[in-house]
């Protein structure tokens, strides 16, 4: 469980002062799956290095399971960290350890008996199914599996809490969706708390339970990430699918057709035709299955006008936007 | 004055040659491994001081770091001859003496501090902050994390340059034999220079020759088994 108590941090002092964070609130539940996601600038990496204690809040404070662990003494910081494992973007790791030898970094930072460092650090290995490159160094491996090891190294002192920062990015989707997939697993197997800071929605929808949205420093948008998608007003919804450039049709209407309740029954699409005595003609698409439930968009073309056509969608539980003008618009001018 | 190559190649005999070389090769040695020892020593924790004190460092203390960082810079950049001159009074004081190899010590030392702390920190920038907040988030302290991260990625790089530190001792270190320190430097000015001895200046810049291109050698050696 982490908590962010009116998290403020300036760097910097006087006029060349610059507010990275702005008043953050924030309440991450025991074995969740938390993406915190926005533009880059938005303080997502100040707020990760708040959260794993690298950095101590201006003012504010950070909770580890209900007590401070911010604005502590050097010594005590460096202890408290040991129940956050941190994945880091691309190599964090030591080029001049073997994979094991990084794993036992932390273990030796804390003091273990060199016994137990060793048997940890291979069956974590093990576990990210890496043991026959346990002696490898980091350059004798692919960027996936430096990730795996970055991923062993982490869980090396049995923290509660995973944070990755950007520690998708730069991989290949396949592998990608490896590393998604082993902390899935991890979350499952150990009840690991898990932060995702990252900027790709893909990743988002794939693995995250709860979404916050941040820019220029505060939070803007937070939700479960199922309800989001759903949700036609959430702005951060709209981000996490957003509806891919499709050839209009000549004569006809185009409108964007969102998913906005569980309930869409699979024919929807006949329904509305039987319904107005029009033929829908079918653009484009993309839906799936997050978290259990149907999202995405779908673009048709049909010979009807916006009102008509939502009052015929509504009971559906769908929702319409004209394509003739970019969804964005109305969200800018108001 | 005659240029040397216009007097005939008179001088010394070889067993002649060899008998001065001897000593002076030995005097030259010394003083390159005090001072290597002298420099290591205080220059490798400045080097660490310099760079962890400096706004992307471990703990930044922007005063330290200026201060330390301009005095090795003053030094750095008075020509060693001219260093040597000037830190006769000092050298008196701490050795005893201004002459000879003692006298030599305290000069080359001078040099040579500041230039293995600038060419150590250089290697220490090259260890990335990633690797560092790794070592952190590895919950170690920015001690633990000097000593086991940063020096340890660091080390080929810190090889590599102390290398090229240590062929700027001996080249110092010759220049110190000018002003009467000993040692091959002093033989090749003495002898090779003055009295026109040909054969006497080819050895010493043989030997010379040939102790940077050893010590460079082992160092790159060194500095590629250590690389990963």
């Amino acid at each position: 469980m982490i908590e962010a108590r009116s998290l403020s941090q300036v760097f910097g002092v006087g006029e060349h002062a610059h507010q990275v964070l702005t008043d953050i609130n924030l309440f991450v539940e025991r074995a969740s799956i938390t993406a915190i996601v926005g533009p880059s600038g938005a303080g997502k990496s100040t707020l990760a290095r708040c959260i794993n204690l690298l950095q101590q809040p201006t003012s504010g404070e950070i909770l580890l399971d209900g007590v401070v662990a911010s604005g502590l003494s050097d010594r005590a910081t460096s202890k408290q960290r040991r129940a956050i494992g941190t994945i880091f973007q691309g190599s964090s790791l030591l080029r001049r350890r073997t994979a094991l030898q990084n794993v036992m970094l932390p273990m030796q930072m804390a003091g273990l008996p060199a016994s137990v460092q060793r048997e940890r650090a291979a069956a974590l290995l093990e576990r990210v199914h890496l043991t026959a490159r346990m002696n490898a160094y980091p350059a004798q491996l692919s960027g996936g599996q430096q990730q795996r090891v970055g991923i062993a190294r982490a869980l090396a002192l049995e923290p509660k809490i995973l944070l990755a920062d950007e520690a998708t990015t730069g991989l290949d989707p396949t592998t990608r969706s490896s590393i998604l997939d082993l902390l899935r697993e991890l979350r499952a197997e150990m009840g690991l708390t898990i932060v995702l800071i990252t900027h790709e929605m893909d990743v988002v929808r794939e693995i995250a339970d709860h979404v916050v949205m941040m820019a220029q420093g505060q939070i803007i948008e937070r939700g479960g990430t199922g309800d989001l998608l759903l949700d036609p007003e959430s702005s951060l919804g709209r981000e996490l699918f957003v509806p891919r450039q499709v050839a209009a049709g000549s004569g006809i209407r185009t409108y964007t057709v969102r998913y906005a309740s569980t309930e869409v029954p699979t024919d929807w699409m006949s329904q509305l035709s039987e319904h107005v005595g029009a033929t829908v003609a079918f653009q484009g698409a993309s839906v799936e299955e997050v978290d259990g439930r149907t999202v995405g968009y779908v673009v048709i073309g049909i010979d009807l006008g916006l009102e008509a056509l939502s009052d015929a969608l509504e009971p559906l539980g769908l929702r319409a936007e004209p394509r003739d003008t970019p969804p964005n618009d109305e969200r800018s001018a108001a | 004055m005659i240029p040397l190559g216009m007097r005939p190649m008179a001088g010394r005999t070889w067993p002649e040659i060899f008998q001065l070389l001897g000593p002076a090769l030995g005097q030259t040695l010394q003083m390159v491994g005090i001072v290597f020892v002298i420099a290591l020593v205080i220059g490798l924790p400045l080097a660490v001081i310099v760079h962890n004190t400096s706004p992307s460092g471990l703990f930044p203390r922007t005063t330290v770091h200026r201060t330390l960082s301009v005095i090795i810079n003053i030094l750095r950049s008075i020509p060693f001859l001219i260093l040597m001159a000037a830190v006769i009074p000092f050298s008196r004081f701490i050795m005893g003496t201004a002459l000879g190899v003692a006298g030599a010590i305290v000069p080359l030392s001078l040099a040579a501090i500041p230039l293995f702390a600038r060419l150590i920190e250089t290697s220490l920038r090259e260890v990335q902050k990633p690797v560092l907040d790794a070592g952190l988030a590895a919950s170690g302290t920015r001690w633990q994390v000097i000593f086991r991260v940063q020096l340890p990625e660091a080390l080929p790089g810190i090889v590599g340059n102390v290398t090229i530190a240590t062929v700027g001792i001996v080249e110092f270190t010759a220049v110190a034999g000018a002003v009467g320190a000993g040692g091959l430097g002093y033989l090749a000015l003495s002898y090779g220079y003055s009295r026109f001895d040909g054969n006497m200046m080819l050895a010493c810049v043989v030997v010379l020759v040939v102790i940077a291109q050893i010590t460079q050698f082992s160092g790159d050696r060194l500095a590629r088994a250590l690389a990963k």
